[in-house]
């Protein structure tokens, strides 16, 4: 007697009835499952990862700026960037705040049994509300913002779907609120810029945007080469936002390189404090330096007052991070005398050993008068730059052939760009010699009518401390010297550092000397020209000298501008060169070449050598 | 002959079908138990990173000339020879 066998009598329709419609319901979603996998899947497919997947990308390390020996200038150390829903983070904390209320009120009832758990609750989110403000104040604190400042800029982008609560955080500060686990928090990795030198080295090494691009100096300069590539890798979200997987990498990141740069931070920072010393103790409008290595065409420091804090981006303008020292020009006065002299001695115009007739002291060139400050009557050529004769410079150039001396200028590189590496360089402003007449071929002798950078002026006396060869200048650490020119005779730059000694011995530049050393350089004291005419009271004052004398090496350029208390070059440049110069060919590792104990030593040297002919 | 197989196949193709899901199933929790740790690595470098940067920065501010000089000035007694307690060697 099996079922099979006895079909039921009864409801036999409703029974198919039912099983029909089972069916057709079936048939319907199979159907309509049939279509979102065929048909739809890819859309669908598309919309999910939107949801699900992002792409995040990897912050790329900048490469750090290093000095001449390797110590840092400029390091990037990781931070994070906190950002939000606003709407999300508020209602958020709006919850957190009511179980914070409740857990409050509940504690001060005090609790029955059954509620113990809902109390526990409550605690924990009373918990988190304290740490979220807590979180809140010390973002704030590190922003530097009013306390409760952070909630009210909240309030305000609440209808945006994207709020920086704050850029270049601590990676503690980030940590805390991320634990906190709230929806539409999120984090992102970023670096920041930090220079251990602070202001000494600003105008040199530049600075960075919030974003990590250079803006400014050696950070501009080599851009590409310190920011590497940031990388990029697909990654899926769980609800929450977090990332719970890595899917797949797109980009490799490639971590930037490092520059070292010829730079040596000691030297740098010496030169910075002198400089900026002298600068508000003659409260002048502004100043710079330049040291460099004759023989590789390194700048070792270079320096400018006033100056810019790049760890501080807060507090800047325009006008205080100018690289003087390379952008400005200006005409150089009497620094540049010394090369008139090598000019005329190199087209052979004069010998080393002339006399030139300065009397009466004055020269006139029709309406043009060149003064000096007494008559110094008939001079030598070291007589003639110790005592910074206007006059003996302008019968030199006179003597010159004005081709002649142009070209002498040009191969210094006065008028051309110095091509040192940094951005906005100036080339200064030497005309062609076809344009000369003969005040522009006599102020030129004495340094005006054209104009240069201190950097160039820097530049063209380096010859003298290099045998007459004009290395081209580098900020980066050079290890192989380039090929370079020879600018004028090794005699000639001899003859005219030997000239220049005597500034240093007995003339304006006493303040110049350097304990240990033989020095050579030059002052200058050069008047603006301003609303057509020369000013007074309005100048620059300078001085540019090599060391050690007997083997120049060093070459280091001082200018002041407007300094208000009444100095000339001697008395305002000259001791800022001293005190960097000494330190410089000390950390330099230069050996002295005045010393009391070196005659004797060279005489006894001599002695031992004539005893073994004997 | 395929009667005969037939069986066995199935069983055989069971227990594959089987043991490949359980093995998709524990590399996929193996696969996030190594993703967690990969962040934490991670992390750890990036903290690594910064600290060691933080470093380099101390070490700089610490190397500061004018620290130096006025710890070798005060601390160790040191002066900067003259040039009158300098002698020269030349080789």
């Amino acid at each position: 007697m099996s079922r099979r066998k006895l079909p039921s009598p009864l409801f036999q329709g409703r029974r198919r009835f039912l099983m029909l419609g089972l069916v057709g319901l079936m048939g319907v979603l199979m159907l309509r499952g049939v279509w979102l996998e065929v048909f739809e899947q890819e859309k669908l497919q598309q919309r999910a990862d939107a949801l699900q997947n992002r792409v995040v990308t990897i912050p790329a390390y900048r490469g750090m700026i290093l000095d001449r020996n390797g110590d840092p200038l400029a390091v990037s150390s990781p931070v994070e960037n906190l950002s939000c829903n606003p709407s999300q983070l508020l209602n958020a904390r709006q919850n957190l705040r009511d179980e914070y209320d409740i857990a409050r009120q509940m504690g001060e009832v005090g609790e029955a049994q059954d509620k113990a758990q809902a109390k526990q609750n409550s605690e924990l989110a009373a918990l988190k509300f304290v740490k979220l403000e807590n979180s809140f104040r010390k973002i704030e604190e590190i922003l530097e913002l009013n306390p409760g400042e952070l909630l009210e800029r909240l309030e305000q982008a609440r209808d945006k779907s994207f709020f920086y609560l704050g850029r270049q955080l601590p990676p503690e500060a980030v940590q805390q609120v991320m634990e906190l686990d709230l929806e539409g928090v999120e984090s992102s990795q970023s670096y920041r810029r930090f220079y251990p030198l602070g202001e000494a080295a600003g105008h040199i090494l530049g600075m960075t945007s919030i974003d990590g691009h250079g803006i400014e100096g050696i950070e501009k300069a080599q851009q590409s080469l310190l920011a590497g590539k940031d990388g990029k890798k697909r990654v899926v979200l769980d609800a929450k936002r977090r990332i719970i997987e890595n899917v797949e990498s797109i980009e490799d990141m490639i971590p930037g390189q490092s520059v070292q740069l010829s730079i040596d931070r000691r030297i740098q920072f010496i030169a910075y404090r002198e400089l900026k010393t002298q600068v508000a103790k003659l409260n002048a409008k502004s100043g710079s330096l330049v040291v460099l290595d004759a023989q590789t065409g390194e700048i070792l420091a270079m320096v400018n007052s006033p100056s810019f804090n790049p760890n501080n981006r807060k507090e800047l303008s325009p006008q205080q991070y100018r690289n003087r020292a390379v952008t400005d020009k200006s005409e150089p006065g009497s620094t540049l005398k010394p090369l008139t002299l090598a000019a005329a001695l190199e087209s052979k115009v004069i010998n080393p050993n002339v006399s030139i007739d300065t009397s009466p002291g004055h020269l006139n060139l029709g309406k043009y008068i060149v003064r000096d400050k007494g008559n110094y009557g008939i001079i030598s050529l070291p007589t003639l730059l110790a005592k910074s004769s206007n006059v003996g410079a302008s019968r030199v150039a006179l003597m010159l052939n004005p081709r002649d001396h142009w070209m002498f200028l040009s191969r210094l590189g006065l008028g051309d760009y110095p091509n040192s590496g940094f951005p906005g360089e100036s080339p200064g402003q030497l005309s062609n010699y076809a344009s000369w007449g003969k005040i522009d071929r006599a102020s030129h002798g004495y340094g005006y009518g054209l104009s240069t950078s201190l950097l160039q002026l820097a530049h063209a006396y380096a010859p003298f401390a290099a045998e007459g060869k004009l290395v081209p200048l580098s900020i980066y650490k050079v290890n192989k010297v380039p090929p370079s020119p020879n600018v004028m005779s090794a005699k000639t730059a001899k003859d005219v550092v030997k000239m220049m000694e005597s500034v240093v011995t007995e003339g304006t530049g006493k303040r110049a000397m350097v304990d240990g050393y033989h020095v050579a350089g030059k002052t200058g004291t050069a008047f603006k020209f301003i609303n057509g005419k020369y000013q007074n009271d309005r100048y620059m004052t300078s001085f540019i000298g090599v060391a050690p004398a007997s083997r120049p090496r060093l070459v280091v350029a001082v200018q002041i501008d407007e300094p208000k208390v009444n100095d000339s070059g001697g008395l305002a440049a000259a001791p800022v060169f001293s005190k960097v110069m000494a330190e410089a060919l000390r950390l330099m590792d230069i050996p002295p070449d005045n010393v009391p104990h070196l005659k004797q030593a060279n005489e006894k040297q001599d002695q031992i050598k004539q005893g073994g002919a004997t | 002959m395929l009667a005969r197989w037939y069986w066995p196949w199935l069983v055989m193709l069971y227990v594959i079908v089987i043991t490949l899901a359980v093995m998709v199933a524990a590399n996929r929790h193996e696969a996030r138990q190594l993703f967690v740790e990969v962040q934490q690595l991670e992390r750890d470098r990036d903290q690594l990173n910064a600290t060691w940067s933080r470093y380099v920065l101390e070490q700089s501010t610490q190397l500061n000339q004018l620290h130096v000089e006025s710890r070798a000035v005060e601390s160790l007694n040191m002066q900067k020879p003259v040039a009158d307690n300098t002698r020269v060697i030349r080789e």
